[in-house]
């Protein structure tokens, strides 16, 4: 359980840090992973999603194990054994990939690089299927993370290479619907 | 199969042995919570509508519905978090703090896997403040993660100790949902009875002690805790209660109440023991009132000086 990384990191006022001590974290498990940097990870939702910083006023960034990075509420966590903070929103394993639930979270406030799709393709991506797109349709939308809505819906996060879609759903969320 | 030794102990309490035994025999019905972070109840009812899914609401909580198709846990609104698949029960503790949640800065679930409980005290707090989600058991904070995630709380922090161990804090608001011998589920387990005893009952009244105690102690002193199984056993229930009255004396229960909800009121005495009269306060929810499982709740409180 020792040797354990676990930082915080306020996104209002800037960069007040918290190492904890004897908190272990779930994901902290695993092998070395490099450590995502908050305002990278911040400027590529912006640059990326159009997603203002402004929106996560109010919440705390966490770091954790394995690149990944947290939203959460502020808290004293001294002398808990803390499982997991918040909401994981982004790994970095290499480059940065924010989470289906970030973008399930924040999907409203999406501005770029989402992609509405039709009934049939919604159906196949919440099944686990990666989905062809028209090329037509993509507009502005770029190679790289993309959120795929229905209707409205943000439904995850998906990796689109030219016209085809590759879809990032976790295993455990990917379910066979009959009402969509 | 109802064990003998079950029906005459609850005979005894229930006002209406005959419709609760017939009801505990029938299954509970499907229903979901509205998850007000990601959704609204219009939005949900016109989807659902558009399913051709017959969808009714409650007459005493605008954002929980019964639905008479079992087909709920394959709507995109489940995919998406906007609904919590819960019985309607379990949504009473939140419910009955929805005000105090309103204001609370920090909160305590003392026993929330699988979250439930934790996605709707966070709806009612707006995502906002702090809410502390612990579960001892950690093989069960996976399902807590997964379910707080899916349906977009960032208020909270999970933590995985035994209760009765916490480091000092003070609670605006604290849950202890007690693990229990969970009788009042038996409508959709029907092993449940199977296995039932009354040992099991006796073992876990002396956690239940330990756990309430606890959370008491970490009460700011204008917070309020609430206090439930699901469970019919008083060993359980008012004799919990009992036993932080006579261990905390300026414990206090509250009297509670959720218009148009039936139920009725703890019981104060149970195989020749006697019960503080406070308990009287604490409601029991018996499954025939409003065709929903088995409950207990007790609000708790400090005496002010």
């Amino acid at each position: 359980m020792g040797g354990l990384r676990y930082r915080r990191d306020r996104h209002e006022g800037g960069g007040s840090h918290y190492e904890g001590h004897g908190s272990r974290h779930e994901d902290d498990r695993g092998k070395h992973h490099d450590e995502p940097d908050k305002d990278e990870v911040l400027g590529y939702f912006e640059s990326r999603f159009g997603l203002d910083p402004s929106v996560f006023d109010g919440y705390v960034f966490y770091i954790g194990g394995r690149g990944r990075l947290y939203l959460g509420p502020s808290a004293d966590m001294n002398g808990l054994r803390v499982a997991t903070t918040g909401l994981t929103i982004a790994r970095s394993d290499g480059g940065i990939k924010p989470t289906t639930n970030l973008l399930q979270c924040f999907g409203s406030r999406v501005t770029k690089n989402r992609i509405d799709i039709s009934r049939a393709d919604a159906a196949e991506f919440i099944r686990g299927s990666d989905i062809r797109i028209d090329p037509a349709v993509l507009g502005d939308v770029s190679d790289g993370y993309v959120l795929l809505v229905y209707q409205g819906c943000p439904l995850g996060c998906g990796l689109l290479k030219q016209d085809c879609v590759k879809n990032m759903l976790p295993k455990a969320k990917r379910l066979n619907l009959q009402h969509l | 199969m109802i064990p003998d030794r079950f029906r005459e102990r609850y005979s005894q309490i229930v006002d209406d042995p005959d419709a609760f035994f017939r009801c505990i025999c029938q299954f509970v019905p499907k229903s979901f919570r509205v998850n007000t972070i990601k959704s609204d109840r219009k939005t949900v009812l016109e989807r659902f509508a558009g399913y051709g899914m017959n969808i009714h609401g409650v007459p005493w909580y605008e954002d929980a519905f019964i639905s008479e198709s079992l087909e709920i846990g394959s709507t995109l609104e489940h995919f998406a978090g906007s609904i919590y698949i819960q019985e309607l029960a379990s949504m009473l503790p939140p419910l009955l703090m929805r005000k105090e949640l309103e204001d609370a800065r920090l909160v305590l679930d003392g026993c929330a896997a699988p979250g439930s409980k934790t996605t709707e005290i966070a709806a009612f707090m707006k995502n906002r403040g702090t809410i502390i989600a612990n579960d001892t058991d950690f093989d069960r904070i996976r399902a807590l993660k997964f379910n707080l995630e899916k349906c977009g709380v960032l208020n909270t922090i999970i933590t995985n100790m035994d209760l009765r161990k916490y480091p000092p804090r003070e609670f605006d608001a604290i849950f202890i949902d007690a693990p229990c011998s969970s009788e009042g589920t038996c409508r959709k387990s029907e092993s449940l009875l199977r296995s039932w005893s009354e040992r099991f009952i006796k073992k876990n009244s002396d956690t239940q002690k330990g756990l309430i105690t606890k959370g008491f102690d970490m009460l700011a002193p204008d917070g309020a805790m609430i206090y439930s199984t699901c469970t019919y056993a008083p060993e359980e229930n008012e004799a919990v209660l009992d036993h932080l009255l006579k261990s905390r004396s300026d414990a206090r229960i509250e009297k509670i109440s959720v218009p148009g909800l039936r139920c009725a009121q703890g019981i104060t005495g149970w195989e020749g023991r006697s019960f503080d009269d406070q308990v009287r306060n604490a409601i029991r929810i018996w499954p025939h009132m409003n065709d929903t499982e088995g409950f207990f709740l007790a609000k708790v409180t400090r005496w002010a000086d």
